[in-house]
């Protein structure tokens, strides 16, 4: 991966694990100043291990991980310009929202004219002005993670790390955490985002990458995973349900065809990556007629990124706990 | 002005603790309960009881041993009773004190024997007895404080005053050797120089012999009178000499002056000789020349005879002449004589006249001898006498210096004998300081501890540790924080014990809330350090339990530190809470109250104090480090 002086986090090499259990297997990203990178994986791919390693509350294995040009072993030179919004709202319900943001202030080396101006500035943002004589422990969930985000941005940080940011909000705040989100990037900072929603992935993030089982299996835009997981030649078939042996053997007798480049496939759903994609669907629609109804539903279309998540880790969003948000 | 960022870190956790109602109502009332209910229960002396009971046999025909038991009774902590009066003898009443002792009906025994003031005065020590009841530590050690303390202070005002009386007689002594010390070498000199002008005089006057001098003198008398005489016989001899020389002149020239015409015409014969020679000698072998020549030559040897007749005639002159000078000489000489003579006659007629003069002065010497001689006397008398004082001062300096200095210094010894009554006293002044450590070690431990666990499984204490601000002033935060609650109980237990159960203090309130703090400190780092090796608030709390109650115990709060194996006491010794109960105990029960005279004692109770809090103040900062050290590396492992 070559340096870039845009880059303003650079990951390699980076393995991590805990006793024999191993979290990180060589993970490598980059980004850009000014955009934001989802780290897109199932719970257990190591995206809070990435994510805290990137913060400095843990140290790799090996290999590094460079943010605003200091390894993050050392993170303490560029804790003033780097914030982390928790996945959980980490201040203390017992002081007030005010109090909570004057103390964090403080924290940041921020003075009291620093404090009154970024927190009145935030608080006006997210909505929360009325709310600072509240104590945090009275607000309501969607107010508690703006609250949470207030406290890592009163430092204004050039490079934002975010976990998990509407777990558990409704459509509404989720959607004004997005526009939040992206007002960040277009005042210049650099989001580095972990999710396990596929639709906050495609429309928050300017890249993604997904991971699986410690490793990115796919690193790009979203058009750029599309066409690694095959693009316009990739065929999506359903089988019946509850035929676990039909769908097997499908996928054996696909695989040795000459015009299927690979074959993904689990819990009823298939992919099939094709060089023709005339001739692949002229033999499933074949099986689709003759096959007793062994094919329940056949679409060449451009995958989503459910679909290449699928294809990049054999495994659907729902078999690894994700609740689809229509978006 | 923005303050340092643990300031913030100590009001945000002291902010949320006082917003929580129940802690604060519990951080009053919990030390309050508990001093309250184990400080009834223990009670004590204090200064309530009344003193300590104490019997005394003051059997002492002098005045020291009043002097002591005045000074015991005016430190108010003894309740005195004095048995002289009950007991016949003295072996009686002290072996009634000592018996009581043992039952426990009193605390204290001193026994004074009837020779106590005696012993001192003569310079030697005495012993006083004192029976102490051992089951107390705390009657023990405040017992032996105020003893020792009375015991300094007598002895103290013994040894100065007779090492004062030494003082002031060297001090005489010194004045007057100084005196003599001028005197004496100035003396010795004069005796010296007398001693040589003695002698010398003496010489003089031995070789002075007067008879001599008149036997000289006539001899000499008798000599100038034959030299005169012989003066007068050379005189006459000169001059006939004088006479006959001067013939003898009168004949030589007149032989010179015939000689003189002789030699004339020997020259004229000559001449013509010489002249014949000449004519004749044409012809050299002529006879007439030869008799010519025989003519000239016989004129010339004439001539040459007359010549000499001539130069002996004028050297018979010249001797004639020198004989004139030498008679001349010798009659010069002879004048210069008579008049030596004539000198030596007034002389000697001077001599004559001064020679009784000598023997006067002979004797004036004798007596001038003789009155130094008794000068010299007198001064062996005064360097006698100075001989014999400086013997007498060594004496006494052999004297004072022949006693053993340690009797001197420390006339009144201590002979201490224990018991151990096993009679059950109210211990408040015991117990006290092990309920503070208590209390205070379990808040110490637990409030910051249980603070981190929760700050931490909920989350927010990562909040804090991605914050540029580091672990150190996180940590200290909290540390002051824990530290000021601490200290607020340690008040309300202090308010409690000194005004409801009568404990007072002794030393400096600040010195106590040093020791406090420190012990408190250390114990605040020990929670945090456990804090961060748990994970949950229940193993913290009983790992604190685990490490708390046998701390306390081995502290010697509940069991006298003197009572544990020496192997546990030394490897207790230096535990903060050990460290800590003791310097309080020290300070509050010692004390610096100059008017009680306890300098000497609190003198070297407070360096055992400044010995203590100078380890509780290294194992705080070393426990402090390590929890700093431990939070930042678990924070972020």
């Amino acid at each position: 991966m070559a340096a870039s002086r845009e880059n303003v986090v650079e990951v390699s090499g980076l393995f991590k694990g805990f006793g024999p259990l191993k979290v990180l297997n060589g993970i490598e990203f980059f980004a850009r100043e000014g955009e934001i990178v989802g780290l897109l994986g199932p719970s257990g791919s190591g995206k809070t291990t990435l994510l805290n390693i990137l913060v400095g509350l843990e140290k790799p294995d090996s290999g590094t991980a460079v943010v605003l040009g200091a390894d993050m072993r050392d993170a303490a030179r560029v804790r003033r310009k780097t914030g982390f919004v928790p996945q959980n709202d980490l201040f203390y319900d017992d002081l007030t929202t005010w109090e909570n943001i004057a103390y964090f202030g403080r924290l940041y080396g921020l003075s009291s004219s620093q404090i009154r101006e970024n927190g009145a500035g935030l608080l006006e943002r997210v909505g929360l002005a009325e709310k600072t004589r509240t104590r945090a422990g009275e607000l309501s969930g969607g107010q508690r993670k703006r609250l949470n985000f207030i406290l890592s941005l009163l430092h204004s940080p050039r490079v934002l790390f975010v976990d998990e940011p509407t777990v558990g909000l409704d459509p509404v705040t989720r959607r004004f955490i997005w526009k939040f989100l992206d007002d960040l990037r277009k005042g210049g900072a650099t989001i580095l985002m972990t999710t396990h929603y596929m639709n906050e992935a495609e429309i928050v993030c300017d890249r993604i990458a997904i991971l699986d089982k410690g490793a990115i299996v796919m690193f790009g835009t979203f058009e750029e995973l599309k066409r690694q997981a095959g693009g316009k030649n990739l065929i999506k078939v359903r089988t019946r349900p509850g035929n676990p042996e039909v769908m097997r053997d499908l996928v054996a007798i696909m695989e040795d065809l000459e015009f299927v480049d690979a074959v993904t496939a689990s819990e009823g759903t298939i992919f099939v990556r094709t060089s023709d994609v005339d001739a692949a669907t002229e033999y499933l629609y074949r099986i689709l007629k003759e096959g007793g109804e062994i094919i329940h539903l056949m679409d060449v279309t451009e995958p989503t990124l459910e679909d290449v998540f699928f294809i990049a880790t054999g495994r659907k969003p729902e078999q690894i706990g994700d609740v689809r948000v229509p978006a | 002005m923005s303050l340092p960022r643990f300031v913030y870190v100590f009001a945000k956790d002291m902010r949320l603790f006082f917003r929580r109602r129940t802690s604060t109502l519990f951080i009053v009332l919990s030390p309050l309960l508990i001093i309250l209910f184990l400080g009834t229960l223990f009670g004590g002396y204090g200064k309530v009881g009344g003193g300590l009971p104490t019997a005394v046999c003051n059997y002492d025909v002098g005045d020291a041993g009043n002097q002591y038991v005045q000074l015991l009774k005016d430190y108010g902590f003894f309740k005195i009773t004095d048995y002289r009066a009950t007991f016949a003898n003295f072996q009686d009443c002290e072996k009634f004190a000592e018996l009581n002792v043992g039952k426990g009906v009193f605390a204290v025994g001193l026994a004074y024997p009837p020779d106590f003031t005696q012993r001192i005065t003569d310079g030697d020590s005495s012993t006083l007895r004192v029976f102490i009841d051992n089951s107390k530590p705390s009657v023990r050690e405040l017992g032996e404080a105020y003893i020792k303390a009375v015991n300094q202070q007598v002895s103290t005002r013994i040894s100065s005053e007779f090492i004062l009386q030494v003082w002031n007689r060297l001090r005489e002594s010194d004045k007057k050797v100084v005196e003599l010390q001028k005197n004496v070498p100035l003396a010795i000199s004069n005796l010296e120089k007398l001693d040589t002008e003695l002698s010398k005089l003496r010489n003089e006057i031995a070789q002075l012999d007067v008879s001599a001098i008149e036997a000289s003198k006539n001899q000499l008398r008798q000599s100038i009178n034959d030299l005169r005489m012989l003066g007068n016989s050379a005189s006459a001899t000169i001059s006939e000499i004088e006479s006959s020389l001067s013939s003898a002149a009168a004949a030589v020239d007149e032989a010179d002056q015939k000689a003189q015409l002789a030699m004339n015409s020997l020259n004229s014969v000559i001449d013509s000789t010489r002249f014949i020679e000449y004519y004749v000698c044409v012809n050299p072998s002529a006879t007439e020349c030869q008799q010519a020549h025989n003519a000239y030559s016989g004129a010339l040897n004439a001539g040459s005879q007359v010549n000499i007749v001539m130069i002996k005639t004028r050297d018979t002159k010249t001797a004639l002449l020198n004989e004139n000078y030498a008679v001349s000489t010798a009659k010069s000489r002879l004048s210069e004589m008579n008049q030596k003579i004539n000198e030596v006659d007034a002389q000697l007629a001077v001599l004559e006249q001064n020679l009784p003069r000598v023997a006067e002065t002979r004797q004036n010497a004798l007596t001038k001898f003789d009155e130094s001689h008794g000068l010299v006397q007198n001064i062996l008398v005064q360097l006698r006498d100075l001989q014999a004082y400086l013997a007498e001062t060594h004496e006494q300096i052999v004297y004072f210096t022949s006693k053993d200095p340690v009797n001197i210094v420390v006339p009144i010894r201590l002979d201490w004998a224990y018991s151990f009554s096993w009679t059950v006293y109210k211990e408040i002044d015991f117990f006290i300081y092990g309920i503070i450590a208590i209390i205070l070690a379990m808040s110490a431990l637990l409030l910051p501890a249980v603070n981190l666990i929760r700050e931490r499984a909920s989350g927010v204490f990562m909040r804090n540790l991605i914050t540029p601000t580091g672990a150190l002033s996180i940590v200290l935060g909290k540390h002051l924080g824990a530290l000021f609650l601490i200290g607020i109980e340690f008040a309300i237990v202090w308010l409690a014990a000194s005004r409801y159960l009568g404990v007072t203090l002794s030393g400096p309130f600040e010195a106590v809330l040093a020791a406090v703090l420190l012990m408190s400190s250390a114990f605040v780092s020990t929670g945090l350090v456990i804090a961060s090796l748990t994970k949950s608030e229940n193993s913290a709390i009983l790992a604190i339990i685990t490490i708390t109650i046998p701390l306390i115990f081995v502290s010697g709060v509940i069991v006298p530190f003197e009572f544990m194996p020496p192997a546990v006491q030394a490897a207790t010794s230096y535990l903060p809470s050990t460290l800590g109960i003791n310097a309080v105990k020290l300070i509050s029960l010692y004390g610096t109250t100059p008017s009680l005279g306890l300098q000497s004692i609190t003198k070297l109770q407070l360096n055992a104090v400044d010995y203590a809090m100078l380890f509780l103040a290294a194992e705080a900062i070393a426990l402090f480090a390590l929890s700093v050290i431990l939070i930042e590396w678990k924070g972020r492992k």
